[in-house]
């Protein structure tokens, strides 16, 4: 499970558009992890979810992210996982390519 | 029926299996067990999804490597996925799929506190299956 995928603009395109969505000057992380090639998974770490549901965190980036990426960038987002510093600190672990995964796979 | 020590999953059965659970939903709603409802109803869109493989593939029966629980990757194999861009009803499934499923394929809403999931959660849940023009639900009926 590798992060951080090289030599793909469209990475960096959508990174944009996703701290596009946040607070400004608020601490923020965005990781990639391949989901089948193409498709890409992205982890949004960011206090601005504090207090929402994952329901609503859910709803939150989507309606967002529906004006903010074009329909390419937007077909290769798999998913995203938002998530607060707490909760990153307490179901990731930093690889050792600066990346993060799941504390707990099976 | 088995053959060989593998179950043998018809297409018929999983458009039958995901209608139990949509109404396994229902009946889960209204006793106010959302989790427990919740994983019931993204059970039926994957049913629904890998009967839609079976029907890409012109099989009767899904076969064995099709047997994961990734909805887009399911969603990949059956053939849809082109057909789903750009509509509200693919956000609602990267929604089903984000609430759960990050980094990790092997985690999911079994093992999130069941706390974590209240009515209105669920509510919100229930739109993204079976609203009558976006739900997932709704979509992937259309197409069978």
């Amino acid at each position: 499970m590798a992060s951080q995928p090289a030599l793909d603009p469209d990475v960096d395109r959508i990174r944009e558009a996703l701290a596009g969505l946040l607070t400004p000057g608020r601490p923020y992380r965005i990781e990639f992890i391949h989901g089948p090639w193409p498709f890409l998974r992205a982890i949004l770490v960011s206090d601005d979810f504090e207090g929402m549901h994952v329901g609503q965190r859910q709803e939150w980036i989507w309606s967002r992210l529906r004006d903010g990426l074009d329909a390419k960038l937007n077909s290769r987002l798999f998913s995203v996982y938002p998530c607060t510093w707490n909760e990153a600190r307490n179901e990731f672990e930093e690889t050792d390519a600066g990346g993060l995964r799941a504390r707990y796979g099976s | 029926m088995s053959f060989g020590g593998s179950t043998i999953i018809e297409r018929s059965l999983l458009e039958r299996l995901a209608e139990e659970r949509l109404g396994d939903f229902e009946t889960l709603m209204a006793a106010g067990r959302y989790a427990a409802a919740i994983y019931l109803g993204v059970y039926a869109v994957e049913c629904l999804l890998k009967a839609h493989i079976c029907k890409s593939l012109d099989l009767d029966a899904l076969p064995e490597t099709y047997e994961k629980h990734h909805l887009l990757v399911l969603l990949l194999h059956s053939g849809l996925n082109r057909r789903i861009q750009g509509m509200a009803v693919y956000d609602n499934l990267r929604k089903l799929d984000g609430m759960w499923n990050p980094a990790d394929r092997a985690r999911n809403i079994r093992y999130i506190d069941p706390s974590r999931y209240v009515r209105e959660i669920a509510e919100m849940v229930r739109g993204w299956l079976v609203d009558p023009q976006n739900g997932v639900v709704t979509w992937l009926r259309s197409q069978l």
